[in-house]
């Protein structure tokens, strides 16, 4: 999933401090998952904004709405009345909602959270970044754990001289990436493998090579 | 002769070979470098200038370099993946070439967390093997790491770093072996504090016949008080402090005496494990010990610097 | 300004505060008509939502009255309760609401002095405070 964190408080207040009508939408997907902007946490958002702005003299008429899916159009467009109502919306979607919906209307979308990473759930309440997207997998050669994203410096061959106690010297709540890797193939009895040395990386297909568009022409209409 | 670098000699006579360290200045005052270069000289056969260490920022170490170059001391020019992509890096490995630097030591770089720009973005397009494999395919093959050849190669000594004090112990050596497979012509290991631990790297390392396929120098660091011991003990990630090493520091009157003492006894242990073949000094702004610690462990006089051979180079 | 009696809104836990709350009545306690009772099966369940929407929905102030939290029938609900207020607490100081105006209690279903004493002691706090929303207080009379 996309897991984001919502912005201070005093930020959103900030970024809606001219708008008199707001609509605050959440998005069911990821960021409800990792309970940052799902139907609940809208609603929580919608009524700190209400008391804030009460309390600061200063009434919002606030809406809330939460869509399955902020980064579909047919979700956003079956909310198009709404839209109408208001001066801006604070979308608490990922950032690819926020564009996605901005791109339709002629209002201000403005972003609630802060979106951090592609990750997996550790235990409630934690989720650690598993992936950052790179386009070539590698995830073959290194027993099923990303260097790319879960090594501070995506080394591709090895752990670097700060790995200590299986932890990263960057944080060491973090695992050493490495650590794991050798220690995942030792146990699948493939450890030779990481001998072999695993050339420079082509990033092309990474972030590096642009803004990316994948294409499906077999499954356009 | 790959290089026909000052070191490269030397470790190919089999002499055993003493290197330093020289911090660039936070600054641009080469008086800085010329200072150092003068407790080094005559001490040292090369020494070490790091590349923006902890990721603090500091005069480049090519600059740096090329400052030691004409103050009469040979350097092992430091290169960090932290901060540059194969462009930048390339580029250096040849403007330093061609300002006179043979000795190169790939590394990867300490992450920006730990030094004074902790916000910056890091590049790490290359980790340290690709590093020297990529310097490896400039000298050996003309090549750039596309692929596209070049007319005049950089023909450079190949140094990389390894660290037998982080874990996991047994990967430490692959990694070693990697860096070699993939050109490194000598190694220089982080300073040696705990001996036991460093032997039965070396041990593997001889059971895996690295010693004979790289030159390996072990790493000493002369400390000043406990406090600083502990500090590395406690702070400084992928270092091993053995307690009695902290019990003798605590206990000494004088620090600074105690601090080389200890290093002295160090190197010469060193000296006789199988496949060590020379010591690189860390002295971290505290150059001027060096030449006591140097004398003191027999390894004075150092040789002569000769004129270096004729390289033929063969295009433009 | 004439005498201000405060809006409470009582989340009330229907093993132990809920009981209190009777028992507090029955030893002759006299609720002030403007404490709202809810009636839940645990604190626990408790949301932070919930919360703020008794402020919006006019409370000066808002208490959670749950079970002591080593008598939870559920084991973990007054935990969980807990959690739930100090992170009202916290967002109440950030959006400029004393924090204040929230409590939680832990009180046993015998306690009904207890309740009352509590209780007693919110209001004559929230008196001080003030209302939330003094503009809200000119309509009060109208609902």
């Amino acid at each position: 999933m996309i897991v984001a964190e919502q912005k201070p408080i005093e930020e959103v207040l900030k970024s809606i401090e001219p708008f008199d009508k707001i609509l605050v939408l959440g998005c069911n997907t990821c960021v409800a998952v990792c309970m940052a902007g799902g139907e609940k946490e809208a609603g929580i958002l919608a009524s700190m904004i209400r008391l804030a702005r009460e309390k600061a003299g200063k009434l919002v008429d606030v809406l809330e709405k939460t869509v399955e899916r902020q980064c579909d159009d047919e979700f956003l467009l079956a909310e198009k009345e709404l839209y109408d109502k208001v001066e801006a919306v604070l979308s608490t979607a990922c950032g690819v909602g926020v564009q996605q919906l901005s791109a339709l209307l002629q209002i201000p979308v403005l972003p609630a959270l802060n979106t951090k990473f592609m990750g997996g759930t550790k235990d409630h309440g934690t989720w650690s970044e598993r992936c950052s997207g790179c386009g070539d997998c590698v995830l073959e050669l290194t027993g099923g754990i990303c260097p790319v994203s879960r090594c501070a410096k995506t080394l591709l061959n090895g752990p670097c001289g700060g790995s200590a106690d299986g932890k990263c010297e960057v944080n060491p709540d973090t695992d050493c990436a490495w650590q794991l890797i050798i220690d995942r193939m030792t146990a699948l009895e493939r450890l030779d493998k990481l001998l072999e040395i695993q050339p420079a990386k082509n990033w092309k297909t990474a972030r590096d090579g642009g803004p990316r568009t994948q294409t499906r022409e077999d499954v356009k209409l | 002769m790959k290089s026909g670098s000052h070191l490269e000699r030397l470790l190919d006579k089999g002499t055993f070979v003493v290197t330093g360290e020289l911090g660039p200045p936070k600054s641009v005052n080469r008086e800085v470098i010329e200072r150092k270069v003068g407790y080094l000289k005559g001490m040292v056969d090369a020494v070490n200038i790091t590349d923006n260490q902890t990721a603090i920022a500091r005069m480049s170490s090519v600059a740096a370099g090329v400052i030691c170059v004409q103050t009469g001391l040979e350097p092992i020019v430091q290169m960090v993946c932290r901060d540059k992509n194969r462009l930048a890096l390339q580029s250096d490995v040849m403007g330093a070439y061609a300002l006179g630097i043979r000795n190169i030591l790939c590394l990867t770089g300490d992450h920006q967390c730990f030094g004074n720009h902790p916000e910056c973005k890091n590049v790490f397009d290359l980790d340290a093997v690709q590093f020297v494999q990529m310097v490896k395919t400039m000298r050996d093959e003309k090549k750039f790491q596309s692929g596209e050849e070049m007319k005049m190669e950089p023909r450079v000594f190949i140094g990389a770093a390894a660290n037998p004090f982080a874990d996991p112990f047994e990967f430490r050596v692959i990694r070693m072996e990697k860096k070699i497979n993939a050109g490194a012509d000598f190694i220089q290991t982080q300073p040696v504090f705990d001996l036991e631990r460093f032997e039965r790297f070396m041990e593997l390392a001889r059971k895996r016949n690295l010693h004979k396929r790289a030159y390996i120098l072990a790493g000493v660091m002369p400390v000043k008080s406990v406090r600083a011991l502990t500090y590395m003990r406690d702070s400084v990630p992928g270092v091993i402090i053995p307690e009695d090493a902290v019990e003798r520091m605590g206990a000494a009157a004088d620090g600074k005496e105690e601090g080389k003492q200890m290093c002295i006894e160090m190197i010469k242990k060193l000296k006789d494990i199988e496949g060590v073949a020379g010591i690189h000094i860390m002295a971290v702004e505290w150059e001027q010990a060096i030449p006591e610690i140097v004398e003191k462990a027999c390894l004075l006089p150092r040789p002569p610097v000769e004129a270096p051979p004729e390289l033929v180079e063969t295009g433009d | 300004m004439a005498e201000f009696s405060p809006r409470i809104t009582l989340f009330c836990c229907e093993s132990c505060g809920f009981p209190a709350a009777e028992r507090a009545v029955k030893q002759g306690y006299s609720l002030s008509p403007e404490c709202r009772l809810i009636k839940i099966p645990c604190t626990g369940k408790l949301d932070v939502l919930y919360i703020l929407k008794a402020f919006e929905a006019g409370s000066d102030g808002v208490a959670i009255a749950g079970c002591p939290e080593d008598a939870c029938r559920y084991e973990t609900g007054s935990l969980r309760a807990k959690n739930k207020f100090d992170k009202t607490r916290a967002i109440l100081e950030k959006i400029g609401i004393e924090p204040e105006r929230i409590k939680r209690w832990q009180v046993s279903s015998s306690m009904g002095e207890k309740f009352s004493r509590l209780l007693s002691a919110m209001e004559e706090e929230l008196a001080n405070l003030g209302p939330l929303f003094p503009d809200r207080l000119k309509k009060r009379g109208d609902n």
